[in-house]
């Protein structure tokens, strides 16, 4: 089969970058790619057009794809003319110079415009903007403002917003004094509060701009020729030659409406970023709705490049977009200032803490709910503000002592603010780069700050993060700390991280432990991994599996737990802690017949046959007639459970009944770390439920709080609370759902009370709970194949796997 | 004075495991590599009597089960900074037969006391550092 035809309608940063993110995933093979621009030119960074306003950086720095990067990549590029029509029952657009293209499918990434309010004199009597008057969207605008301003006196700028400061900061290095018009009650009301609109304001005024607020324009006033001033509702009046509007942006959705789509604030997508109305019709960036919002800023856009670019290639079908968190870091009138989530207290739980220091321009305000960071402004120092906006990302909860959210306390030099990083830090916030990334890049050879930016896209987006990428690669390269970047892997001994590898598995159709190696590792095998590649490739392929013996641990090839003397232990399955008297007996039969040297109880609620030879195992396993207990691998282990409801007074839940079920549903399956379970009967928690990878407490009504990341092990920690189910099917369900989210995303031996520290509660429940990702159903497809494939290992007692597998010794005549 | 042993066909040597083999009075482990070889080693670990034909391959690098010391099967040299392993002469002969080459020289003994107790590959867990 051919290629297909993608066509993109939108060659800014959005239709850009999911081209970018196509082509990184081997779509050059699979599309004809054409774009279509409305623009002369080719991408570049609109985040930068400040700096080109204020004369810091010029037109051609802040390209990003010039045009010779279509040509290379086989690109076809229609630039300077807007794609007017789309016929979607042809599949054909076509552009306003002429141009009809077919399509198989289609991107749209028509991003905004600037929003013009309805003033009186705004624009001419051919409905253009009148000449002295500017948006401030386009390289295009950015000229005109600036051949303008060189003859300007006096300049006003409408809109008090992010862009309409950075406008009238750069309009003051072309000479003209500079008044900024703002609608609101303090200054960028989207990321500030009043304290710290007013401390901004103080700053820009310091700097020469005037500030006038609740000032609403009501004229643009004129001679005809050229611009005289503006009027206000309040019936002032404002001299000016020259006008630049940032009144907020308004997305360029019109294409969509045209051609049919549902259209809302914006063209409205699904979770892979289609349009709800056509599935081979795509749309990213400021132009797209989803799930209600419309983002404005590069970060959310990004995500959903990805997103789209996972899709159409069929990386990972499954692939879908939850929505951004707004968190922004940014320099007005050279301020820095971090911003993320509410600006004011909403709810009566919400607790602010604050600092301000007026005469150094700090202000520091943070707005904690439930131990979370939900909302936060830093100005003057943000040097917390890495820290918290990765915190308010990923909803992890905060230290008691708030006072060190917001200060680093006797922090020494900045090495070791740099070394205590952890690695998954974001450091670029706008294509979303952690210091680990940066690590892994000068580890494999990198050692320039602008290699790895090129290599990363770090600093690439707004570029306030470029002092602290090229202290991390001093860091890396001139430093005595390597980073060793197989943390990041399933297994240390294939480079990738678990989500990768799994995909890369499935792709190459790899089902057995050596051709993983072969594939993915160049060949070297590394034994320490085997074990880890095992699970994985039985978890994804199930029956289908090819079964290398020789890279499962001993234990997983014997059936049973090591001894130090090579002996091994046997402990048959006993749901719950319960057996009847007749496997008791045989369990007694079975210990006299063998001599088995020790019978124990185990922690885990079963009896524990120690130290039988291997050659015994197949005759132990025939007479015992029960099956395997699992306790010797990485995988569901056991399920303790205390009395219950049968004879226990205190009872609220049948935690035996519970037990049994877990046990005989999850038997044998295998993940990335034990799974320890228990059930407990009521909230005394005599099974400690609580500190089990999975537990279920009863609290009534038939009713069951479902615990996960529990440890009492070496790490002792208390499980959070999953959500509290109704029956003890939906306890199986939510667990399984659990199990397989862990399986498929866990690092190898990463037990659980790691991994949901690193994953995150928040998302956790939003996956498993709530099924954010629409993941819910393939998750418990997924698992349920395993369960259908579980095999009784023990019946290898009359079929042995391998040549001589039970023989401790082979003699030789 | 060397003795030679037959052990058999090649194949009931799974690929990359190893077996016991019982030689005279020595016993002795023997593995077959992924990639055809066939290597001969004393049978127990040096530091706490493993079973060394037990352990995971990775090419002819091998991990002890117990406390993963690490050894190269092909010269016996410890691959993790401890002490060597006595290796035996192994080969196949062109119809497929295992050959091992006994020789007088003396296994590593076992030093019970000696080295750490770490397993980071099996299911033991590493204590926190």
């Amino acid at each position: 089969m051919g290629k297909r035809k993608l066509v993109v309608i939108g060659n800014g940063m959005a239709g850009a970058r999911a081209v970018e993110e196509v082509l990184a995933r081997g779509g050059a093979d699979m599309f004809d790619i054409t774009m279509f621009g409305d623009e002369r030119y080719g991408n570049y960074n609109r985040i930068l057009l400040s700096n080109v306003l204020n004369g810091s950086q010029d037109p051609a720095e802040i390209v990003m794809n010039p045009l010779d990067w279509y040509a290379e990549n086989g690109i076809t590029l229609h630039s300077g003319a807007p794609v007017t029509d789309i016929d979607r029952a042809a599949k054909t657009v076509r552009s306003s110079a002429g141009v009809h293209v077919h399509y198989d499918y289609l991107l749209i990434a028509t991003g905004s415009r600037a929003f013009i309010p309805p003033v009186e004199g705004m624009t001419g009597p051919d409905g253009k903007l009148r000449n002295g008057v500017f948006a401030f969207r386009t390289l295009d605008d950015c000229d005109g403002i600036i051949a303008h301003a060189k003859k300007s006196t006096q300049a006003a700028v409408i809109g008090g917003g992010l862009l309409g400061l950075e406008a009238a900061r750069g309009l003051i290095n072309h000479g003209c004094a500079v008044h900024v018009i703002h609608i609101g009650n303090h200054l960028m009301e989207q990321q500030l509060d009043g304290p710290a609109g007013a401390m901004l304001r103080a700053s820009m005024e310091a700097m020469g701009v005037t500030v006038h607020l609740k000032k609403a324009t009501t004229a643009v006033t004129h001679d005809g020729e050229k611009i005289t001033g503006l009027a206000f509702k309040d019936g002032t009046t404002l001299d000016c030659d020259m006008v630049v509007v940032s009144a907020g942006i308004r997305p360029n959705a019109e294409i969509g409406l045209r051609a049919g789509l549902t259209v809302e604030r914006a063209i409205v997508v699904d979770d892979k970023m289609r349009s709800v109305d056509d599935s081979t019709v795509y749309v990213v960036g400021e132009c797209a709705q989803h799930r209600g919002r419309v983002y404005g800023l590069v970060a959310p856009l990004w995500d959903q490049a990805k997103v789209f670019a996972e899709n159409i290639t069929g990386r990972n079908r499954d692939a879908a977009y939850h929505g951004s968190k707004l968190a922004t870091k940014l320099k007005v009138m050279g301020v820095e200032v971090a911003a993320m989530g509410i600006t004011e207290p909403v709810e009566e739980r919400d607790e602010v803490v604050q600092f301000t220091e007026p005469k150094r321009g700090t202000y520091k305000k943070l707005i904690v709910r439930d131990g979370r960071l939900v909302g936060g402004i830093l100005m003057g120092d943000i040097s917390k503000a890495a820290y918290l906006m990765q915190a308010f990302d990923r909803d992890t909860p905060l230290p008691e002592e708030r006072l060190s959210l917001l200060f680093d306390i006797g922090a020494p030099a900045e090495k070791v603010t740099l070394d205590e990083m952890p690695d998954e830090a974001q450091v670029c916030n706008c294509n979303g780069v952690t210091k680990g990334a940066i690590g892994a890049c000068v580890a494999g050879g990198m050692k320039s700050a602008l290699a790895v930016m090129k290599a990363t896209r770090g600093g690439m987006g707004c570029g306030s993060c470029k002092g602290l990428i090229n202290e991390l690669v001093e860091f890396y390269a001139g430093g005595e700390v390597e980073e060793d970047p197989s943390i990041h892997y399933y297994v240390p001994g294939v480079p990738l991280p678990t989500d990768e590898l799994i995909d890369a598995i499935k792709i190459n159709g790899l089902k057995s432990v050596s051709s993983v190696f072969k594939v993915l590792a160049g060949g070297k095998e590394d034994p320490g991994s085997k074990p880890g590649l095992a699970v994985l490739l039985s978890m994804i392929w199930k029956s289908e599996y090819e079964d290398e013996r020789d890279a499962k641990f001993i234990n997983d090839r014997m059936h049973g737990n090591i001894q130090k003397d090579g002996t091994f232990s046997v402990i048959p399955e006993m749901p719950g802690g319960v057996c009847t008297p007749d496997e008791l007996k045989r369990i007694a039969d079975v210990a006299v017949k063998y001599n088995v040297p020790l019978v124990k109880l185990t922690g885990g609620q079963r009896i524990d046959l120690v130290g039988v030879p291997r050659d015994d195992l197949p005759g132990v396993w025939r007479d015992l007639g029960m099956p395997a207990g699992h306790a010797w691998g990485k995988s569901y282990r056991t399920c303790k459970s205390c009395i219950g409801t049968d004879y226990c007074r205190f009872g609220l839940g049948d935690s035996m009944a519970l037990a049994t079920k877990i046990e005989n549903r999850f038997r044998g399956i295998d993940s990335p770390g034990k799974l320890k379970l228990a059930t407990a009967g009521c909230p005394r928690n005599c099974s400690e439920a609580y500190v089990k990878d999975i537990g279920a407490v009863a609290i009534g009504d038939g009713k069951w709080e479902i615990y996960i990341g529990g440890a009492a092990g070496a790490h002792i920690r208390k499980g959070d609370l999953l959500c509290v189910v109704g029956s003890h099917d939906e306890a199986l369900s939510v667990m399984g759902r659990f199990i397989q989210y862990y399986r498929e995303t866990a690092k190898w031996k990463e037990r659980t009370y790691a991994y949901v520290e690193r994953v995150g509660m928040a998302k956790l429940k939003s996956i498993v709970v709530d099924d954010s990702d629409g993941i819910g159903a393939r998750l418990d497809r997924s698992l349920q194949e395993s369960i259908d494939a579980y095999v009784d290992p023990w019946l290898e007692r009359d079929a042995p796997a391998t040549s001589h597998q039970f023989s401790s010794l082979i003699p030789v005549p | 004075m060397a003795e030679r042993y037959s052990l058999g066909p090649l194949h009931l040597l799974p690929a990359g495991e190893g077996r016991n083999f019982k030689l005279g009075d020595r016993k002795v482990a023997v593995f077959r590599t992924r990639d055809g070889g066939v290597f001969a080693t004393q049978a127990s670990c040096p530091h706490r009597a493993g079973p060394l034909a037990d352990g995971l391959l990775g090419g002819h690098a091998l991990v002890c089960p117990l406390h993963d010391w690490l050894f190269d099967l092909k010269t016996g040299s410890s691959l993790n900074g401890n002490c060597n392993i006595k290796t035996y002469s192994a080969s196949v002969e062109p119809d497929g037969t295992v050959m091992v080459e006994l020789d007088d020289g003396e296994e590593v003994m076992a030093m019970p006391d000696a080295g750490t107790m770490v397993s980071d590959i099996g299911t033991g867990t590493s204590p926190p550092a």
